[in-house]
């Protein structure tokens, strides 16, 4: 293939074009094609089924996977169907090292909310293997938002409740996404609310979630209640009149304005 | 010559008229075939099921108005009966033939068939309404001219969580009157102003129908007129419990807060403020006709008509066609409610209830358009300012955009958007609690609208079907809701996999509500 004639520069060139278009084919079918996306994102799942299935790629295994979970009719087949996709997924060493714990984290889904009656502790189990194996990796933050939900929301006594709110602060876990980061700050906002009102993590949690900045049309307006409120309930007054003066000035057709409104004529002096 | 003709054989004449029939029908359908598809002209068609008289008439008026400002842009109007619109329009939207726009509600409109065939229109809304330059409302979001900032349940899907319709109108309810017979009952013309004074008509006619011998209902009421304002009642007197109770510390409970809270023995029906929600509904509800629920809407605006009631309530889309009907004079006003000063029902009241539901006029952009960039242009002019207010003027609908304005005849109907919301919304109508709906209204309103038995006998016999049908209606919710989560979990996990930014956005929304979601469900499966 090559002449000895040939300047080195132009053998490399030749080299690196060879592997290239070698490699290219593979780079330009890894990601989900456009039409894929759309058909998840219009509920057309058996379509996006169809599309995804041309490519053996992890990406495209782990799409499949997916779908198997949501097409149409919904069976115990095609749960375990995916659940051993997504295990072989996880345990390829092939696997690429970004989706592998995304394998995990969908496993443990499944155990969460795509299978009935699910014991509760496999389920933590689940995404404690995928914390504990990737700590640091997107999966494993989201993970942990979940297995914060599911002990705090574990059914127990009033008391039994509020003691889990004190033993999970005690966790340090890794959050560096941003995505992580709102999830676990609004649970312990939301398990505070209806455990420990009156802790004053209540309001440390809603204003770091708040802080975050939350995308849904009426989260931010929902958090900035909750911080006034819960300014009001302990006496703070001043946060709690500039979240309820904010929540004015920021939502002009909110419905909760009078009563809102109406908590500011009773803060006044 | 006359004899001539007559020569023709009849069967060939019928021939010619046919193929001159066809060779019209063919020309029209090929002249309007090349208009749409003419480089030079953009055809939009829109549909609805709006026939009152008004309405599709402005709307020509405004196809016209916006072809005159984009002369290359036609604007067609198919106006359908709403009774045959559901079918009409899954077949429109399945054989891809659905117009640019179309009116979205009815039955059998599912989350799949929004979100495969209607393009969001979440991203749009956030834009100025350039159709509103040099008005005060230039500035300001699209979304923020509507009433209702695009909240009402009818145009945003919470879970899909994306707009996706626009529309023109707030449908607001008020008090019908019979004035002539009002006259001939009370002896003045001094509509009711106050709670009280209602209860005291409805005494008085029935007193007076007794005495007279003549038919007089103190209200015609079906189950179409009766639920919203039994709702009203109800919720009425539950509003000071969003401010009393930390609940979920967001100022804003809903039916299923409620019911957890009865499940756990915090709320009962028997107590403050579920039972002063309870008789509130029974003052006035024991004044409609027996069977009234069972009742269709046109026997009892027929009832109404004829005479034989003196007041009934519903919406301001049936003002025009009772003016038209109605013999007598005819008297409209706010339908008292308790307030703060009722010596009887004034417990849990804070103020009128808000009106801000978007209901009517809603378009939603179909995702089979070809001229999508123009048909949402359309839409934007249609809810100008300006042109809601010339809409509104026509059809004599409440209209939906902030300053537009509301025409004479329906001032009565202006919107009240500043009213106090409340929490309970189980007796507007079926819901996902349609179990207990159906357990406390259904089976039991004998009882609970009896003008002579106490609301404890309705409340014993309500007890045990009660608790079934809560049960029944908690796991039917927790069942959808879940089945919602798989939903979206298959599409965020998806999502995640998106190289281009575009989509990261729209995970990060989904993400949060689903958290949400999540949250709500495992705290109802915390109950359970």
């Amino acid at each position: 293939m090559f002449s000895y004639d040939l300047p080195v520069a132009a053998k490399s060139l030749a080299l690196i074009t060879l592997l290239a278009s070698s490699v290219a084919p593979a780079l330009l079918s890894a990601h989900l094609s456009p039409d894929a996306l759309e058909a998840v994102q219009q509920l057309r799942f058996n379509d996006a089924a169809a599309m995804v299935a041309t490519e053996q790629n992890d990406e495209h295994r782990l799409a499949a996977a997916l779908l198997l979970l949501s097409r149409q009719p919904r069976t115990r087949t095609n749960i375990n169907s995916a659940q051993a996709a997504l295990q072989d997924l996880a345990a390829d060493p092939n696997t690429s090292p970004e989706l592998r714990p995304w394998a995990l984290y969908h496993l443990a889904r499944i155990l969460h909310w795509h299978l009935d009656h699910t014991p509760r502790a496999a389920t933590l189990a689940a995404y404690q293997r995928l914390i504990d194996r990737y700590p640091i990796h997107p999966a494993a933050q989201l993970a942990q938002s979940r297995r914060l939900l599911l002990a705090l929301f574990a059914p127990a006594a009033a008391e039994e409740s509020k003691a889990r709110l004190a033993q999970f602060e005690k966790e340090a876990p890794v959050l560096t996404t941003r995505d992580a980061r709102y999830a676990y700050h609004y649970v312990f906002s939301e398990a505070y609310q209806r455990f420990s009102p009156e802790a004053p993590e209540l309001a440390e949690h809603t204003r770091r979630a708040l802080a975050i900045a939350p995308m849904t049309p009426t989260k931010r307006a929902d958090l900035l209640i909750r911080l006034a409120e819960s300014a009001r309930a302990r006496g703070d007054v001043p946060t709690a009149r500039t979240s309820y003066e904010e929540f004015l000035q920021s939502y002009p057709r909110q419905v909760r304005r009078p009563l809102v409104k109406k908590r500011l004529e009773e803060l006044s002096p | 010559m006359k004899l001539a003709w007559r020569r023709i054989p009849t069967g060939l004449l019928g021939l010619v008229m046919l193929a001159a029939l066809y060779g019209i029908a063919t020309l029209r359908i090929t002249r309007q075939s090349y208009q749409e598809h003419s480089g030079d002209t953009v055809t939009i068609r829109f549909a609805h099921w709006n026939l009152e008289t008004g309405v599709r008439e402005v709307y020509d008026e405004l196809a016209a108005a916006y072809t005159d400002l984009h002369p290359h842009v036609r604007v067609e109007q198919i106006a359908i009966p709403s009774r045959v619109f559901p079918a009409w329009l899954r077949t429109q939207l399945i054989g891809g033939t659905a117009p640019d726009l179309i009116t979205l509600g009815g039955q059998g409109i599912t989350d799949e068939l929004i979100a495969r065939h209607f393009l969001p229109l979440s991203s749009a809304v956030e834009s100025p309404n350039p159709y509103n330059r040099g008005t005060p409302l230039e500035a300001m979001s699209w979304r923020d001219t509507f009433i209702d900032g695009l909240t009402s349940h009818h145009i945003f899907n919470e879970r899909l969580q994306e707009v996706y319709s626009i529309g023109l109108g707030v449908p607001t309810f008020r008090a019908y009157y019979n004035l002539d017979l009002f006259r001939e009952i009370m002896g003045h013309e001094r509509l009711p102003a106050t709670f009280g004074e209602l209860l005291t008509l409805c005494e008085r006619t029935a007193e007076w129908s007794r005495a007279q011998r003549r038919t007089a209902l103190p209200i015609a009421a079906s189950s179409h007129h009766a639920l919203p304002l039994l709702h009203a009642l109800a919720a009425v007197r539950t509003q000071s419990h969003l401010i009393d109770q930390p609940g979920r510390g967001l100022l804003m409970l809903t039916d299923e807060d409620l019911m957890i809270d009865v499940l756990r023995g915090r709320l009962s029906w028997r107590e403050p403020p579920l039972s002063d929600a309870l008789t509130a509904m029974q003052a006035v509800g024991r004044w409609f006709p027996p069977g009234f629920l069972q009742a269709q809407r046109e026997d009892m605006t027929f009832q109404f008509v004829q005479g034989r009631a003196v007041m009934m309530t519903t919406g301001s889309f049936d003002l025009r066609s009772l003016r038209t009907q109605a013999p007598f004079r005819l008297a409209v006003g706010p339908i008292p409610m308790p307030d703060s000063a009722d010596p009887d029902f004034s417990r849990g009241v804070l103020g009128a209830l808000p009106e801000v539901a978007v209901g009517s006029g809603r378009f939603a952009l179909t995702r089979g358009s070809r001229h999508p960039a123009t048909a949402l242009d359309f839409l934007r002019f249609l809810s100008s300012v300006e042109n809601n207010s010339r809409f509104a003027a026509s059809s004599e609908w409440i209209p939906a955009v902030v300053g537009a304005r509301v025409p004479d005849a329906v001032q009565a109907f202006t919107p009240n958007p500043d009213g106090f919301p409340a929490p309970l919304n189980l007796f507007a109508g079926l819901g996902p609690f349609a179990d207990v709906f159906r357990t406390m209204l259904n089976q039991h309103s004998d009882l609970l609208f009896s003008r002579t038995r106490p609301l404890e006998a309705y409340l014993d016999a309500v007890a045990s079907d009660f608790t079934p049908a809560l049960n029944a209606d908690l796991e039917r919710m927790a069942r959808n809701r879940r089945a919602n989560l798989r939903r979206i979990d298959t599409i965020v996990g998806i999502l995640e996999l998106a190289p281009a930014a575009e989509w990261a956005d729209r995970s990060t929304i989904l993400r949060q509500s689903q958290l949400g979601q999540e949250i709500s469900q495992s705290w109802l499966e915390y109950h359970q």
